[in-house]
């Protein structure tokens, strides 16, 4: 077997050259058995032709007789003038409209002799001219709707298509587009950075080549994302040692009011490089995916914002074990119920689940956001209440729901941001199981 | 409750910033503790060599020897606490994990209230608890297990539970001391549960939840039982996992 493609399909066109060659040749033995009664007919024509030029041979007065001494073998000869052939060809029946279609596609090829065939109520009837005063008339048995000469190549062209057709179509099958189709399905479940390889196995070396080179990009695009979270990580690392020394120097300072304002400049930088990085390290390092009980890790979050004094409820099982990255997920959650606080005052988180996924409602009672902005605020740094300035301490930099959907994704879920009744935001966290 | 720590702990400051290690060293002894400042892993080891240390406090990024590295060494030998300074967080997992060994870090950029309140947190635990591998060995009762280093705890179907801080705290203190009943006063001792966030919340209420996690029915505890006019009691069997 051939490992290129090039090969292969050499190969394919040698293996259909010998099928049409071998089942060629037992279709032609079939063609020329006596069952099928082709024979008869081509037999009477080979005859009645072979005559044809010996009678010319003969003087005008003796070509009767020589015509009437074939009686009897089964060839039924007469000689008689143009005038009576025309009407004998005229009392002919008129071909089917199958033998029209069938002489249309394949035109009966012209005779030398100008002899003509005519199908009559008995059979076959065939008119050869010998010359300007006498024509040649054989009756034999009926002429098949398809002769030997179109049947003969008919069949080849046929059989070759068809074989062609079939081995070229199950090789494509099974060279390219069932392996093609495996890769297409692989890229679209990985999320890109996972160190898995695509599989690619089996099919041909180009194909096999394919995968390599996605396989090397993916490595690429991963280098890529883990340079991007290193360079950050240095950048922020080499920002927070400045501002560690920053905030001990204005933590002596004895000016209080200025000394507060400037501590929460420096909490928002922080904030800034901390929310950057991790929407920046959802995709490249990854927490692995644990079972973990999400009613309890909903409760630590609910619980958690108890103590810190807003009141968020839980709803829904005391216990569901979920494959899931716990400290991402926990940021998810936090982030949207610290989203539905910021812009709402009441927020529950609800969870459920179906047979095959996970689903977390965290809902509010907010202004909740118009539908023309839910793509938009799921982008890095939107903010979609601009009216806020810049002034404003409390104001985030947009990366929240940004980190949310980056989480979200993660774990090979869904966020959908929804209209909660009668005002606010359900942002619907859905993972599978 | 400062009557349980040293009157005035030394404390070794390992960090090589030219600022922020002499203002940290201040500020530490501006809340009555001794500190005493090493810029790198050599002058470290020179420090402790000479003197005792109830608490070190160690910076991620020094120049040689990293503190990573450090904190390995200096647990491989020592139960003293460690406290690091890290600019990143997501180091924090390995830093309390097994594999560093550290018993608590702080984020850069600290404030030096958090940091004097996460020393005082430590010094206390340290005073309180036997120090040693013991104190952080995983533990499994009744089919549980919590591991008190990576702070996480499992059911028997070996499904991870979260807690808050407070509710592991709780849960940790109970598994330290099986069949005995310990006061709310005791408990929040252990646990500074009281101090978790700006709402004061009684120990009971810390109970309550983390019967809701652990307990198949919170309405009929079978572990985390209640004693009348004592406090509570963890009636599991508790063995080294
Ligand atoms: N629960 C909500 N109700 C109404 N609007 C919301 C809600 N959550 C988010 N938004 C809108 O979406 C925008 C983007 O939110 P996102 O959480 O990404 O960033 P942020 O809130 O500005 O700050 P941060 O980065 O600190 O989270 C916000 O500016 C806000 O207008």
């Amino acid at each position: 077997m051939p490992r290129s493609v090039s090969g292969q399909i050499a190969m394919i066109v040698v293996v259909s050259v010998i099928i049409v060659v071998v089942v060629g040749r037992v279709g032609d033995m079939i063609r020329h058995s006596p069952l099928l009664g082709l024979n008869s007919f081509d037999t009477f024509y080979e005859q009645a032709a072979a005559i044809a030029p010996l009678m010319r041979q003969v003087a005008q007065d003796r070509q009767d007789d020589l015509a009437s001494a074939f009686a009897g073998t089964g060839l039924d000869l007469r000689v008689v003038d143009p005038v009576e052939a025309e009407r004998l060809a005229g009392t002919a029946t008129a071909p089917s409209a199958l033998r029209r279609i069938i002489n249309w596609i394949f035109p009966p090829d012209d005779e030398p002799d100008g002899s003509r065939v005519f199908d009559t109520r008995e059979g076959a009837m065939l008119l050869i001219p010998l010359n300007e005063a006498s024509t040649l008339v054989a009756y034999g048995p009926p002429q098949p709707l398809v002769s030997n000469d179109v049947l003969g190549p008919l069949s080849y062209y046929v059989l070759a298509f068809a074989t062609l057709l079939i081995l070229f179509g199950l090789y494509s099958r099974w060279a390219f587009l069932a392996p093609l189709a495996r890769i297409s399905d692989e890229v679209k479940r990985s999320n890109g950075t996972e160190d898995e390889r695509l599989v690619s196995e089996h099919g041909p070396p180009e194909v096999v080549a394919l995968t390599d080179a996605l396989n090397q990009m993916r490595g690429r695009v991963r280098d890529l994302l883990e340079t991007r979270a290193r360079m950050l990580r240095g950048v922020s690392h080499d920002l927070r040692t400045p501002l560690t020394r920053l905030r001990q120097r204005i933590e002596r300072l004895d000016d209080e009011p200025v000394q507060q304002k400037m501590l929460s400049d420096v909490d928002q930088i922080d904030r800034l490089i901390e929310e950057t990085l991790d929407y920046l390290r959802m995709d490249a390092t990854g927490e692995e995916l644990e079972r973990v009980d999400v009613a309890s890790l909903l409760q630590t979050i609910a619980a958690d914002f108890a103590d810190l004094g807003s009141a968020i409820r839980y709803e829904g099982p005391d216990h569901l074990a979920a494959m899931l990255k716990p400290n991402s997920m926990l940021r998810a959650v936090t982030n949207l119920c610290g989203n539905g606080l910021k812009f709402g005052t009441e927020v529950s988180i609800i969870l459920s689940r179906n047979e095959s996924s996970v689903r977390i409602d965290v809902v509010d009672d907010g202004p909740g956001i118009p539908a023309n902005l839910r793509d938009r605020v799921l982008e890095p740094f939107f903010k979609a209440d601009l009216s806020r300035s810049d002034g404003d301490r409390n104001q985030g930099f947009g990366l929240g729901l940004s980190i949310v959907a980056e989480i979200v994704a993660a774990h090979r879920g869904r966020l959908t941001l929804l209209d909660n009744e009668p005002s606010g935001l359900v942002a619907r966290v859905e993972f599978p199981r | 409750m400062s009557s349980d720590l040293p009157a005035s702990p030394r404390i070794l400051i390992v960090e090589d910033d030219p600022e922020i290690g002499p203002m940290l060293r201040d500020a530490l002894a501006a809340g009555g503790m001794t500190a005493e400042l090493a810029t790198d892993g050599r002058d470290m080891d020179e420090r402790l060599r000479g003197s005792a240390f109830d608490l070190v406090v160690l910076d991620v990024m020094l120049p040689g020897e990293d503190g990573l590295s450090l904190c390995r060494r200096l647990r491989a030998g020592s139960n003293v606490p460690i406290l690091m300074l890290t600019a990143l967080a997501e180091e924090i997992d390995r830093i309390i994990g097994i594999e560093i060994g550290a018993d608590d870090y702080i984020t850069k950029p600290f404030s030096t209230r958090e940091v004097l309140a996460r020393i005082r947190g430590l010094l206390r635990r340290a005073s309180y608890s036997k120090v040693g591998t013991e104190r952080v060995r995983p533990l499994r009762f009744d089919g549980w297990r919590i591991d008190p280093l990576r702070r996480q705890l499992h059911d028997p179907q070996h499904t991870r539970i979260s807690l808050t801080a407070a509710e592991f705290d709780l849960l940790l203190a109970f598994c330290r001391n099986p069949g005995k009943i310990l006061t709310r006063e005791e408990l929040l001792t252990l646990t500074h549960a009281g101090l978790a966030g700006p709402v004061e919340r009684s120990i009971d209420v810390h109970v309550s939840r983390l019967r809701q996690k652990i307990e198949a029915d919170p309405r009929e505890p079978t572990l985390l039982k209640t004693v009348r006019l004592g406090g509570y009691m963890f009636a599991a069997n508790v063995e080294p996992a």
